[in-house]
């Protein structure tokens, strides 16, 4: 771990200055990703700007019907959060199957988005990596690639070739993609809002841009449309073992049913 | 027994355990305590060209950083780095000399005022490796493998029992026969204890009367005992190893690990 510098944000407007004035900063919400990233000299910040004590930590309803969750609600209190539960229970059952107890309990919403790939080689910094190093090359295309991807490898890659196979590790997103959610950010130029589905990008031949939000930009909440499909949904994780891993492959599966015959279908695949 | 079968008993240290209490090997703070990081290897097989540690030296607050060097001259023979666990063959000497023989290796060790700036300061360790090729599958390598000579490993270890009965007859007889080959996943030692070494040195009025206080991650304080003794050639009297509350182990604590080797090593320095 290097040094670094340390504020601590008092405004979502002050955030997005301190951290568009100093873009090898980053924001620290629980930490429960960076730190680790920080120990292993992966993530170098210059200046940690600690966004904790914004007022983010809220779960309200929205003009649509639906539900906004801060940006700095915890995962543990998202998923056992009365409305989440009753109307968005594909989302609570698949943020319970992730990490432990302990670690939901300091991981945030925001975060889970942000939280990096669980790539070995990504960890270590004596190995090529082309989403830490770009141009690097990548160790795990002939490496120990069992926890790694099968779909979008080599997807938006214009010549074709496999530059990175590393998986997004989080399942609440999985579930926020079959719910079809709405990111919300503020940026200098103010606010905006980013698809679902268009938030996490394929590694094409940028591996190291893992989504879309612009480096000045922070996580302000994550919008559920009205229609929570909390009749028929499914959150299935496949791993090595059933507690404390990241899925090998997941699925989040909801259905809308009228008289028996399937009237909307969502299916979100991880891995 | 039978008062204790099926009913949930309490581990006599499980409070002290789970509520943080118990302290291990890593938790003794005592005054102008140092802290040693471990520099590894990220090579798998060759030699170190050169290690150059001057970018940590240059860091206020770091102390030392030791290499196969610099570190002190030590016993010769491999007979005094054989533990009470020793498996056969040769044992390995960290810090021995340039050859890396497995991915990781222990190569240096940086001492500094926090374990932070000796954590920072290991990054900042430029190695030059010489590689050589080499096989990390065991499983496509197994036609190559060989019996080490026993040594001395055989004589520290209590045999195994007398087998008894007789396998192969009894197979050969048995009505039904299932041969198979099984592989199963990776296993690893997840103890909570981390591994970690913790030395009080205590000066005497001349070298062998200093008096050795070490807590150290271990399933047995005996073979730390006799390990640091044979290695550093200093009199049992003079040695000390706790280890209050094992945090676990499955094994992986039977024997001494590197760290016991450094830290005894940077605290005799
Ligand atoms: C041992 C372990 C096991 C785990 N297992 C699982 C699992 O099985 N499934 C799973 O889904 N997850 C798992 N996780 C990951 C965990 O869910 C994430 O680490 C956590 O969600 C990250 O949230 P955080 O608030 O701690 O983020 P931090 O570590 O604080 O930040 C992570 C990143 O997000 C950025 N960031 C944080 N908040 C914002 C914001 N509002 N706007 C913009 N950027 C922001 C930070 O700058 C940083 O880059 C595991 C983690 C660990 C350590
Ligand atoms: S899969 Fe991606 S993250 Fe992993 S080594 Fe290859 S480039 Fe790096």
């Amino acid at each position: 771990m290097i040094n670094f510098d340390y504020t601590r944000a008092d405004g979502v407007t002050s955030a997005v200055r301190d951290r568009a004035s100093e873009l090898t900063a980053k924001f620290i919400a629980g930490g429960t990703n960076l730190i680790d990233l920080m120990k292993e000299n992966v993530e170098r910040p210059t200046r940690l700007i600690d966004i904790n004590r914004l007022p983010l930590a809220t779960i309200t309803e929205t003009e649509g019907g639906g539900l906004r969750l801060g940006a700095l609600m915890t995962n543990a209190d998202t998923a056992y959060d009365k409305q989440v539960s009753k109307r968005y229970p594909l989302l609570s059952q698949a943020i319970l199957a992730g990490a432990s107890a302990q670690l939901r309990n300091m991981a945030t919403d925001g975060g889970n988005l942000m939280q990096r790939t669980r790539c070995y080689y990504f960890y270590d910094v004596a190995t090529p990596c082309n989403k830490r190093e770009p141009g690097s090359g990548c160790s795990a295309i002939n490496g120990f690639n069992r926890i790694h991807a099968i779909l979008g490898t080599e997807a938006g890659t214009p010549d074709r070739s496999i530059h990175c196979i590393a998986t997004h590790p989080s399942d609440m997103c999985v579930a926020l993609a079959a719910l079809e959610a709405v990111v919300r950010v503020t940026g200098p130029d103010g606010d905006r809002t980013i698809p679902f589905a268009e938030f996490h990008r394929l590694p094409g031949n940028t591996p190291h841009i893992d989504n879309t939000l612009k480096d000045d930009e922070l996580i302000t909440a994550i919008d559920l449309p009205a229609n929570g499909f909390s009749k028929n949904y499914a959150y299935l994780k496949l791993r090595d073992r059933t507690s404390y891993a990241f899925a090998l492959v997941s699925v989040a599966a909801a259905l809308e049913m009228e008289d028996g015959r399937i009237t909307d279908a969502r299916i979100a695949l991880g891995g | 027994m039978t008062q204790y079968i099926g009913k949930p008993i309490s581990r006599v240290d499980g409070l002290e355990k789970v509520t943080g209490k118990a302290k291990y090997a890593a938790e003794f703070d005592t005054p102008d305590l140092l802290y040693g990081y471990v520099v590894n290897s990220t090579i798998a097989k060759g030699k170190i060209k050169q290690i150059d540690a001057t970018k940590a030296l240059s860091l206020a607050g770091v102390i030392q950083v030791f290499t196969h060097e610099n570190r002190p001259k030590l016993a010769w023979f491999d007979m005094n780095y054989k533990d009470q666990d020793a498996p056969p063959g040769s044992p390995f000497r960290p810090l021995r000399d340039a050859k890396i023989k497995y991915n990781a290796q222990p190569i240096a060790l940086v001492v500094a005022e926090t374990f932070e700036l000796a954590r920072y300061a290991a990054s900042l360790v430029q190695v030059d490796y010489e590689e050589e090729a080499h096989e990390t599958n065991l499983q496509a390598n197994r036609h190559k493998a060989r019996k080490p000579s026993l040594g001395m490993a055989s004589l520290l270890k209590p045999p195994p029992p007398k087998p008894r009965g007789n396998f192969e007859e009894a197979f050969k007889e048995a009505p039904v026969q299932m041969t198979g080959e099984y592989v199963h996943s990776m296993e690893h030692h997840n103890p909570m204890e981390l591994f970690a070494s913790t030395v009080v040195y205590e000066k005497g009025r001349n070298k062998s009367g200093a008096r050795y206080t070490i807590y150290d991650k271990t399933q047995g304080v005996t073979n730390s005992v006799l390990y640091v003794s044979q290695v550093f050639d200093i009199p049992f009297k003079n040695l000390q190893v706790l280890s209050p509350y094992v945090g676990g182990g499955f094994g992986s604590g039977l024997r001494p690990q590197y760290q016991l080797f450094l830290a005894v090593m940077a605290a005799e320095s």
